[in-house]
């Protein structure tokens, strides 16, 4: 036999009245599990996330408070008189003077008589569209001495800043000629990032520098590159 | 009328069952609730233990002192940046001292250079003496340095004259260098 069910209002009421606390407790649970998947569990990536980027700021702040206590120790006049003689050693730009001035140092030194010289010089003007890792400047130079005495002018200019090196050497009886080249390269664009952990000069370049420094001829040589 | 319906008892049992469900369904959702806020207060004091804003007010901070210090840092880093290509200078540029000196060591007294040419890769020789011998002692030096592989890879034996007016021996050799 079929029994028809009419779902009025007041069947609702009966129900709802008698299932009340289920409602309830059963709406409770709902909202929870709702809430737990919906705001709990994102908030929990985020969590990670966070603790991620904090990780990364610790290392960034640390990394700043090392460069500060790096820089502070540092003097401001003895930087620049570091920068000075690199420059010196490995010039910006073509150094014509320098050179004329390296050559005449290394002459008096060494005694050698320097007779006729040419500089291979490139571009001049604009824009230097070098791109080797070390441009230079070739020199051609003819010395009126011996071999002994064109050793010693080789040894000389090998100590004197700016930096050469001998390419090719032809000596022949009392005359040799000599091509010298002049190494110069130009400054790079310095950016400073903050996850840039800078460090103190290495004993190997305070030894370098020492070195150049003894290599510098003279105080006429003394050009600020910051000016 | 069956007399084994016994609705009275039926409903007590039921009622029963009721509560006990009840209960555990208000147990559940207490259970629920209280596992939601607590996971929420935790996530939260987490969350606030991170320190990130101090952190973030630390980097400002440090970062505009690191500015008063540009200048500094600019030179610090050219000159390391300097100092790097200076070293790698002097480590390729070729040591013609060395090759001078290592030709000219041993050299004996009665030989004198007439021509020496030095490149990048080969070093030209021609020497000139009224003895044979002492010729002979210093092609024997430089085949010996040659064999000890330290400044020369191969020495090539060009010419050996001699001029009849003035009984002077001439010698051409070619080095390859290392």
């Amino acid at each position: 036999m079929s029994q028809k069910i009419i779902i009025d209002q007041n069947l609702l009421k009966i129900l709802y009245i008698r299932y009340k606390p289920y409602l309830i407790y059963g709406g409770i649970i709902i909202v929870c599990l709702v809430i737990f998947l919906k705001v709990l569990i994102p908030q929990v990536y985020d969590f990670f996330a966070a603790r991620d980027e904090v990780e990364q700021l610790r290392t960034r702040v640390n990394t700043l408070n090392q460069n500060i206590n790096l820089l502070s120790s540092l003097s401001d006049s003895d930087l620049e008189s570091d920068l000075n003689i690199t420059a010196l050693a490995l010039p910006p730009e073509k150094d014509f003077a320098g050179i004329l001035n390296a050559i005449k140092q290394a002459s008096a030194k060494s005694g050698a008589v320097v007779g006729d010289y040419s500089f291979s010089i490139g571009e001049i003007s604009g824009k230097t569209k070098d791109v080797k890792k070390h441009p230079s400047i070739e020199v051609n130079l003819s010395l009126k001495n011996n071999i002994r005495t064109t050793q010693n002018f080789l040894n000389e200019i090998y100590k004197i800043l700016p930096l050469s090196e001998v390419s090719a050497i032809d000596v022949s009886g009392n005359s040799a000629n000599i091509t010298l080249l002049f190494y110069y390269k130009q400054l790079p664009k310095i950016q400073y990032n903050k996850n840039m952990n800078m460090k103190a000069l290495s004993n190997q370049d305070t030894a370098l520098l020492e070195d150049l420094s003894s290599w510098k001829i003279s105080d006429s040589q003394d050009s600020s590159l910051t000016e | 009328m069956s007399e084994s319906i016994n609705l009275v008892a039926n409903k007590k049992n039921e009622s029963s069952r009721d509560k006990k469900s009840l209960k555990y369904f208000r147990f559940i959702a207490i259970v629920f609730l209280l596992s939601v806020f607590l996971f929420a207060i935790s996530l939260f004091i987490f969350k606030t233990s991170l320190g990130e804003a101090a952190l973030k007010k630390q980097e400002e901070t440090l970062s505009g002192n690191m500015s008063s210090l540009s200048d500094k840092t600019v030179k610090l880093l050219l000159t390391q940046e300097r100092l790097r290509n200076i070293s790698d200078v002097l480590k390729n540029r070729s040591d013609v001292n060395k090759i001078l000196d290592s030709v000219m060591k041993d050299m004996p007294p009665s030989v004198s250079i007439n021509s020496l040419s030095i490149g990048k890769k080969k070093v030209t020789l021609i020497v000139a003496s009224y003895s044979l011998y002492d010729i002979n002692v210093l092609l024997d030096n430089l085949q010996k340095m040659s064999e000890d592989k330290k400044t020369f890879k191969r020495l090539i034996f060009d010419t050996l004259s001699i001029d009849d007016k003035s009984g002077k021996y001439s010698l051409g050799v070619s080095i390859d260098l290392l």
